[in-house]
């Protein structure tokens, strides 16, 4: 049987080596080229028509109207039902912060009110993956002017001058209307959310979120959940926040929950590595052991691992307020998850 | 003697069971190459006729012209902003076909500040009339419904009135166009029939806040001039506006700040997303008008990169300081 040749000159094996070289940076630009395909290209694939929009791999027909409302309220128009492919056809630039959290549908059509003429209202029902998805997307555009609704069968809900938001389920729901909105035309809203919820039926889960952070001092309404890229870090993903207002200054604390505590301490790593890209500067946190605080731009930050969790404090004034906080950040954790 | 290993030998046998497994790959390769061939070659296509160029609007004697004008009344601040560079005269001659590129993007009432505000679009028709222009058309090319975005915006009602004409973006009005040296704006199709047959361009958008891009005002606002699966090119979003700034050289832009969308951009959707910024730009240099943008929202030319681009491509200045601009105050 023949035997493969051992003595293969050492100037052949460099040639090997060099060829091999450069077919895996062809590959490596070949494969990274994949993410930015020719416009020209994705233009001429073959998309489906209005009448019938694919959600995974079942055709759905569109429906008239997208849940019952109450009398007097009326839906006008049609329903227009948008998937991830078509999504940008609604709402343009703004439907990657939907897209990155987990966006799967969205239904829109038109109500009119019984008062004031022809006020006409358009409600976005989007349907995300799940409740984090939906959570994320709510906290994401909460307005600061946000009112919190209460006795709306859905633990997150608010209004402005003009619409409501809320989160229920793995459903965001938005209710905008064209002006400022009387109590007569904003209890309109509520029916509407109302009829809504009654049309969903949801698992109402334990707020986790709200359960994270220490209640003293924490800002009302500041909870929100970060989907991906959390304060500039790509891959950085599924994190909640809170503000607080301790001294009248703001400032923020995140709690991120992991598979392992391994992963905790590696994310933890690479956040503070992140940190120290941007001209953070390690302080000694003495006396405080896990705690890894940073200086950067006059404020500082803290970032630690807790079991499964990572958690922080940024923005801080001082080394002492950040340690502070971060000691009763800590301690919730232990008392509340039984890390 | 040398002691040297024995040079490896190869039997008959070893020799035909390798030479007939490489005619077996061989052969099934060439087999699925002619199963795979196609004979016919591609059906011939139509010709495509691509457009290469597009009318410069501009005048270069109005060139580096602007007129920042702080007000609440955006109507009065037009006025008062165009009288400051000489009025709608020095722009408009007796017998131009005035095309009015607005932002109707959305099927959006006006008071929630996504797209051009119908007073303005109207003002800008009646000036332009009274100027002797013989037509004045108002177009875009919606992201929604163009016929549902272009009424519940109040455009198409305002632009009825003042005596203008509403071109919708119909499918025979595109045709292929490539930018000459683009990355992006290759045969692709653009709104070029109202284009062809105008004699002057203003183009005019509101100040916002963008997702993507940071900002949507007037160079962004050019991107309603294409057509086809657009959203394509979010990838590289500063990029096509660079190229669009490129590619389109109007004669004057009115740059809409008297109420900005400072959040939740392009769509908004809660009052509480606009601040009432009292500020309107008309101008001759789309980069500058930006600029001037920028600022309104808060952020520097470093925050939104398709400004240094657009800049550095030729289409426009972000240095102020090189413009002739009149800062006034609305009476």
């Amino acid at each position: 049987m023949a035997q493969a040749n051992p003595n293969i000159p050492a100037h052949e094996r460099l040639v090997s080596l060099l060829v091999f070289v450069v077919l895996l940076v062809v590959a490596g630009f070949i494969f990274r080229c994949q993410f930015f395909p020719n416009p020209a290209v994705v233009a001429f694939r073959d998309f489906k028509t209005e009448a019938a929009r694919e959600t995974g791999n079942q055709i759905l027909p569109i429906p008239s109207e997208i849940f019952p409302l109450p009398e007097p309220l009326h839906w006008v128009g049609t329903t227009e039902r948008y998937d991830a492919q078509s999504l940008s056809d609604k709402i343009d630039g703004k439907a990657e912060l939907y897209l990155d959290a987990g966006f799967r549908l969205l239904n829109s059509q038109r109500i009119s009110f019984p008062v004031s003429g022809k006020t006409v209202a358009e409600v976005f029902l989007y349907e995300m993956n799940d409740n984090d998805s939906a959570f994320s997307v709510f906290s994401a555009q909460r307005r600061e002017d946000a009112v919190r609704l209460v006795d709306t069968n859905t633990a997150d809900a608010y209004r402005t001058e003009n619409a409501l938001f809320a989160a229920h389920g793995s459903y965001y729901l938005e209710i905008i209307a064209p002006k400022s909105l009387t109590g007569e035309e904003f209890g309109y809203l509520i029916e509407t959310l109302k009829a809504f919820t009654d049309s969903r039926k949801v698992e109402v889960k334990r707020r986790l979120v709200s359960d994270l952070f220490p209640e003293e001092d924490r800002i009302e309404g500041s909870l929100a959940r970060i989907a991906t890229d959390a304060f500039g870090l790509e891959g950085f993903s599924n994190v909640h926040t809170a503000g607080y207002r301790i001294d009248q200054r703001e400032l923020t604390l995140f709690v991120a929950s992991r598979e392992s505590p391994a992963a905790a301490v590696a994310d933890a790593g690479a956040y503070r590595a992140f940190l120290k890209r941007f001209g953070g500067i390690p302080v000694k946190t003495a006396g405080e052991p896990g705690f890894n605080m940073i200086e950067i731009i006059g404020l500082y930050e803290i970032v630690f691992a807790h079991g499964n969790f990572l958690a922080g404090v940024r923005e801080a004034d001082s080394p002492e307020q950040a340690i502070d906080l971060a000691k009763r950040l800590r301690q919730h954790l232990e008392e509340r998850h039984g890390e | 003697m040398e002691n040297r290993r024995p040079h490896p030998t190869q039997s008959r046998r070893d020799f035909i069971i390798r030479a007939v497994k490489a005619a077996a790959g061989v052969s099934t390769a060439g087999c699925l190459g002619w199963i795979f061939y196609d004979r016919s070659g591609p059906a011939p296509q139509p010709p495509v006729e691509t457009v290469t160029g597009l009318p410069n609007f501009s005048i270069p004697a109005q060139k580096d012209r602007m007129a920042v004008v702080r007000g609440k009344d955006r109507v009065k601040s037009l006025r008062e902003g165009l009288a400051a560079l000489g009025g709608p005269g020095e722009f408009i001659n007796t017998g131009d076909r005035v095309l009015i590129k607005v932002n109707a993007a959305f099927a959006s009432p006006p008071a929630l500040g996504a797209t051009t505000h119908p007073d303005l679009v109207a003002e800008i028709v009646r000036l332009c009339l009274k100027s002797g222009a013989k037509s004045v058309s108002v177009t875009d090319n919606p992201i929604n419904d163009p016929i549902s975005s272009l009424e519940i915006t109040g455009i198409a009602d305002a632009v009825r009135s003042a005596g203008g004409r509403i071109v919708l973006p119909r499918p025979e009005a595109f045709r292929n166009f490539t930018l000459p040296g683009a990355k992006l704006i290759r045969d692709w199709p653009v709104l070029i029939e109202p284009i062809e047959e105008a004699d002057k361009l203003i183009g005019t958008a509101p100040v916002k806040d963008h997702h993507r891009s940071g900002a949507s005002m007037i160079l962004k606002n050019w991107y309603g001039l294409l057509g086809g699966r657009r959203n394509a090119f979010h990838q590289d979003i500063h990029t096509i506006i660079q190229e669009l700034a490129v590619m389109v050289r109007p004669t004057l832009v009115v740059l809409d700040g008297t109420t900005s969308m400072m959040a939740n951009g392009p769509t908004g959707g809660s009052l509480s997303d606009l601040k009432q910024t009292h500020c309107l730009v008309v101008g001759t240099d789309p980069v500058a008008a930006d600029t001037v943008g920028a600022k309104l929202l808060g952020r520097s030319i470093k925050d939104l990169p398709f400004i240094d681009k657009a800049q550095r491509a030729g289409a426009g200045s972000a240095d102020l300081d090189q413009l002739s601009v009149r800062t006034l105050e609305a009476v």
